[in-house]
């Protein structure tokens, strides 16, 4: 094994026999997911990084009744959107996210123009208003979906709802998200 | 307008995912590798045993974690502190677990507060409208400061001693109402306190608030890398912190939580 990273996989199980080392390997791992997807729940950057940071030692004390072989992901996100969801409750914020500006974002050859970077960035503004404008609900559906780059699993996990139940507000948000931009379209 | 379809609305999110800014993700992984190394992550122990506080004064999940005091370490502390849970519009509070030194004279006189400047031009440089206590016999304010941290500055009101508001001896100060905006993260102030002080949850009309008593503690600012920005750092009194209106507000000076509610009441 030596000379490659472990897996997660190995990673989990060396925790389980109290290597904390590993476990540490494996929060990094994880930590700008988990950070990012409680920022998305609770909507404030210290909330996240508490929630984050007891979603992982919640999950350290849980590591006994991980199920062998599999993956961590969604586990770890799980308990860090519980986490972060009860600190939502007594204080709810909606997470405020900005659209990079064109000199920001990474450069794409695909663009072929500054000034179409530009209006490119004006569109991915007006796009970001519009989520914005949705309810809190949906916004969260698309940002996990979108921005926090989650698959379905793993947005049950982080919402607390069943699989099937994604897919439903998630279509729901999408109606929603394009209903806010011809509205949007029609008043300009 | 034509509706967009399903995969062209989908690949203009994917596209807006590459340019969405989060805040910066924090270190974690190291701050959970020292407690569960320290113990207090043992299994099962859960979250409430900070210690420090009363239980039924934590708010929501509590986390106690070692948090590295950087250049504050090395002013004040030379030491590790533990950070809980207790966030109120942009500003942290911090319990330390050993004794500051004294903080230079001239740290407290005159570094803290920022620059003096007259109420209008404050409320020229302010990124919010400015509110001031209306408590009959306070009057005026005697300095007003302000500081360029964190977005927006921070405004500090500062009257000498007034009825029932005696100055402190060396600072010569008897009230100070500091402002600033509550959605200023990732920067923030941070308040390091010391055992010895008690965090009390409270409402300050219809807002959550803290009283914070007691012991001696300090305030200042982190900028969005976590860096103590140490021309803030200032040793503070007993304080009433509260969020109104998108500003986190704090009174200091007051004897009582009834005195500082009382001062609070007739901030506008």
């Amino acid at each position: 094994m030596e000379g490659r990273p472990l897996t997660d996989i190995e990673l989990i199980e060396q925790a389980k026999r109290g290597d904390v080392a590993a476990y540490e390997e494996l929060v990094r791992r994880y930590e700008e997911l988990a950070f990012r997807t409680a920022y998305l729940v609770c909507g404030d950057a210290f909330e996240a990084r508490d929630a984050a940071q007891e979603g992982f030692l919640r999950a350290w004390r849980a590591l006994h009744r991980f199920r062998p072989g599999a993956e961590p992901r969604p586990w770890l996100l799980q308990i860090v959107a519980n986490a972060a969801r009860n600190r939502r409750r007594s204080g709810a914020r909606r997470a405020n996210l900005i659209v990079r500006a064109a000199q920001d974002r990474p450069i794409d050859p695909s663009v072929p123009s500054p000034e179409a970077e530009v209006l490119a960035t004006e569109q991915r503004r007006e796009l970001m208003s519009a989520v914005d404008r949705l309810r809190e609900d949906d916004r969260l559906a698309i940002s996990l979906r979108w921005f926090a780059e989650l698959s379905e699993a793993e947005m049950a996990a982080a919402m607390g709802v069943p699989r099937g139940t994604v897919k439903s507000r998630l279509s729901r948000a999408m109606d929603r998200l394009r209903a806010v931009i011809a509205e949007g379209r029609a008043d300009g | 307008m034509a509706e967009r379809s399903d995969l062209a609305l989908e690949a203009a999110l994917a596209d807006l995912a590459g340019s969405v800014r989060f805040p910066a993700t924090p270190s974690i992984a190291a701050g959970v590798a020292e407690q569960i190394r320290s113990g207090s992550a043992h299994p099962r122990a859960g979250f409430r045993g900070a210690g420090w506080l009363p239980r039924e004064w934590l708010p929501r999940g509590r986390v106690a974690r070692g948090l590295a005091l950087g250049l504050l370490a090395a002013i004040l502390v030379a030491g590790v502190a533990v950070a809980v849970g207790i966030a109120i519009g942009g500003l942290r509070i911090v319990q330390s677990t050993q004794t500051p030194s004294p903080l230079p004279s001239g740290v407290v006189a005159s570094r803290a507060f920022g620059v003096e400047v007259s109420l209008d031009e404050a409320r020229r440089r302010a990124g919010f409208i400015i509110q001031t206590p209306g408590l009959a016999g306070l009057g005026p304010p005697d300095h007003v400061f302000y500081l360029p941290s964190p977005r927006g500055g921070t405004i500090s009101l500062v009257w000498g001693a007034r009825p029932g508001y005696p100055a402190d001896t060396t600072s010569r100060i008897g009230l100070v109402v500091t402002e600033f905006r509550a959605d200023v993260a990732p920067e923030y102030w941070e308040k390091l306190i010391n055992t010895g002080t008690r965090v009390e949850r409270t409402q300050v009309g219809n807002a959550a608030g803290y009283w914070v008593a007691g012991g001696t503690h300090f305030i200042f600012f982190r900028d969005a890398s976590g860096q103590v920005v140490d021309s803030t750092i200032r040793l503070v009194g007993t304080s009433l912190i509260w969020e109104r209106g998108g500003l986190t507000l704090r009174v200091e000076g007051a004897a009582t939580l009834a005195a500082a509610r009382t001062v609070a009441a007739s901030i506008r």
